[in-house]
């Protein structure tokens, strides 16, 4: 019995000094987040007042062969270092795994300004803003502060509003299809815009919608076949948003003759070997922002606010193709004008389930 | 919704069904052979992904697809050369082998394809098509499975071929003997690692073959880890079918099911989440692991080296 009781209460013992040892684990990482938390971004001094900016940098997750979001952000640096007149260092295909240090290589080098060009690098920016005292752009999400950090969002309905209009007035078998590979919520807000610009023009063409998987950006297998499903169904426009997953809906599309595609964010011409299958695209211009920020870097008011991609600032806009006839423009134009003096007023759908409800709605 | 499930509907789903489980059966095949050899390849999805870039390099510069399923069987026999080496040959442990291969071959094939093609067409189109007499005007049956690319046949006859000769052939039953029992294989006069060399060799060609028809034939073009996963659900199936190719087969047919019904469901209107959508391969995985766990048999040498006298 007292080697029993011994043995118990040793085993008391050990399990109170592990949850004791616990606790402070607990208690001390509270105080580590508390501290973060704690600390006021706006009192801080904004680093870079008055600052001329001679050079930047973009660092982004993949490369611009995605045909969407890294192209457009690659393509915008370089336009805006261009119209500026200044250096500009490009970092693609940085991947996600070490983005704190890339982003604190870059400016190590030189780079005054830096664009954060993924929403997952967000922690990270913020992060290497304070700790370089450099103004980092973030993306999607986050918190504006002054001198260091800013946020740009995009008013993606907007823009998916204007080329459902363009794939209503093309499609022949009124049914008109969308594609997305992952769950995101620029592409609800796009799909769901879409889905009332085509219904503004007729409601009773018929959208269907269908999703690649939950974070299927690159599955371009996976992204042929649910593409090739809608063209079964008898979608003769498609409406593709997906990073690597494109190639796979360009598959699709090239081999169903009389079938259009719309894409999304970039400029897939290069990936097509007949670019007249291209209706449109809805282009994300980043340039005019990067150039916004530099000016506010130089101004000293970065951070106060954040920056938005809209069809008013010509942030998002329509790509000319030859299949855009004289009286699609005119009907884009006219709905551009109702969206930018308010009159029209596109949902910015967060979820697949509102983008569902917008399509079942039939724009009622 | 019932007015979208035309024809033209299930003819594409039918086709998706094949597209999808013929370059998991190729592989598992392969895996197969390897395996009944007693030569475990868990760099299967790294060797796929090689047989996928070099068969779709080959087509994208020849604009020949069977040149690019030479090409991807080539690069399979290729990649398998570090399991025949390593393994085979220098008794090295096959999983880490294996681990290591899967690495190499994600790692290779991503910086390739970023450095040389990554900012150009590399759409592959379509093969020509073999339409079957007579078969071929079946409604709804007839275009999808007697209207597809000659490559879809040869590979068939590859999977029946591959089936008969471990089965049936003195051959096959040396290869079943060196995953079996090696030491009574050496002691009837044969050479376990001459039997493990070829079954290793064979095995790439068959699983190069398959990364070649997903890049080829399913998807039309390459992407960096266009396999995803599939490699690893070979390994699986080929567990699960106890060396008999039938059972590959279907398995793999069920697989493509699994695959085409995700967006088929969500075409026609019914409210399935994404998240769902790409759990239903692997869910009928681990069901089927779970339900014939215990029937699962593999042969006992699979995984270990064999040195002559050892003991």
């Amino acid at each position: 019995m007292f080697t029993l009781s011994t043995a118990a209460g040793s085993r008391t013992a050990t399990r109170f000094a592990i949850v004791a040892t616990a606790g402070a684990l607990a208690l001390s990482l509270a105080g580590c987040a508390g501290g973060r938390g704690g600390d006021t971004p706006a009192a801080e001094p904004s680093s870079t007042a008055g600052t001329t900016v001679t050079a930047f940098a973009l660092v982004a997750p993949e490369n611009e062969s995605d045909f969407g979001w890294n192209q457009a952000g690659l393509v915008g640096a370089e336009a805006a270092a261009a119209e500026l007149g200044i250096d500009v260092t490009l970092v693609p295909d940085a991947g996600w795994d070490n983005a704190e240090t890339v982003l604190g290589q870059v400016i190590d080098s030189g780079a005054q300004f830096v664009v954060a060009h993924a929403s997952g690098y967000g922690v990270a920016g913020t992060s290497v803003a304070r700790a370089k005292q450099t103004p980092i752009l973030i993306q999607d999400a986050g918190e504006n502060i002054p001198g260091q950090i800013a946020v740009t969002k995009t008013h993606a309905q907007e823009g998916g509003y204007l080329a459902g209009i363009a794939a209503a007035m093309t499609t022949t078998s009124n049914t008109i299809g969308i594609v997305v590979s992952a769950d995101d919520i620029n592409w609800f807000k796009m799909s769901a815009g879409f889905a009332e610009g085509v219904y503004s023009v007729d409601p009773s063409i018929q959208v269907l919608y269908t999703s690649v998987g939950p974070a299927e950006y690159a599955d371009a297998a996976g992204g042929k076949t649910a593409t090739e499903q809608l063209i079964a169904a008898g979608a003769d426009v498609i409406f593709g948003m997906g990073d690597g997953a494109t190639h796979g809906y360009l598959q699709a599309v090239e081999a169903a003759p009389g079938v259009k595609y719309i894409a999304d964010i970039g400029d897939v011409t290069s990936g097509l070997n007949d670019p007249s299958v291209l209706l449109t695209s809805v282009l994300w211009n980043y340039g005019p922002t990067y150039v916004q920020a530099i000016k506010d870097v130089e101004a000293g008011t970065f951070g106060s606010a954040g920056y938005e991609l809209t069809v008013g600032n010509e942030g998002l806009t329509l790509q000319q193709t030859d299949n855009l006839t004289a009286e699609i423009l005119a009907a884009i134009d006219a709905a551009k004008a109702g969206i930018i003096d308010g009159s029209i007023v596109p949902t910015p759908a967060e979820s697949a389930d509102e983008v569902k409800a917008v399509v079942a709605a039939k724009g009622a | 919704m019932s007015d979208l499930l035309s024809a033209a509907f299930v003819t594409v789903f039918i086709a998706t069904v094949i597209a999808q489980a013929m370059p998991l059966m190729l592989a598992a095949v392969g895996e197969n052979i390897g395996e009944q050899a007693g030569v475990l390849n868990l760099g299967i999805e790294g060797v796929m992904l090689i047989g996928a870039y070099t068969g779709f390099i080959v087509t994208l510069t020849t604009g020949n697809f069977w040149l690019g399923m030479l090409a991807g069987a080539v690069g399979g026999v290729v990649g398998n050369l570090a399991m025949l080496v390593l393994n085979v040959w220098l008794g090295l442990n096959q999983i880490v082998v294996g681990l290591a291969v899967t690495l190499i071959g994600e790692g290779i094939t991503s910086v390739l394809y970023l450095q040389n093609n990554a900012k150009s067409v590399t759409s592959l189109g379509a093969p020509p098509e073999f339409k079957i007499p007579f078969l071929a005007d079946i409604p709804v049956i007839g275009p999808a499975l007697f209207q597809q690319s000659a490559l879809f046949w040869v590979a068939v006859i590859f999977v029946i071929a591959a089936g008969f000769f471990l089965s049936r052939t003195n051959w096959g039953l040396s290869i079943r003997a060196a995953g079996q029992k090696p030491s009574s294989l050496d002691a009837a006069g044969g050479s376990v690692v001459k039997i493990r060399s070829h079954a290793v060799l064979l095995s790439g060609a068959f699983v190069g073959l398959g990364g070649a028809y997903l890049a080829l034939i399913t998807t039309s073009t390459f992407t960096p880890f266009i396999t995803n996963g599939l490699g690893f659900i070979a390994i699986v199936i080929t567990m699960l079918s106890r060396g008999r190719i039938i059972l590959v087969a279907i398995t793999s047919v069920v697989y493509g099911l699994t695959v085409a019904i995700g967006p088929a469901l969500q075409v026609l209107g019914y409210n399935v989440s994404a998240d769902v959508i790409k759990m239903i391969p692997f869910i009928v995985v681990i069901l089927t692991l779970i339900v014939f766990a215990r029937t699962s048999v593999v042969p006992p040498a699979l995984g270990t080296s064999y040195t002559r006298g050892a003991r």
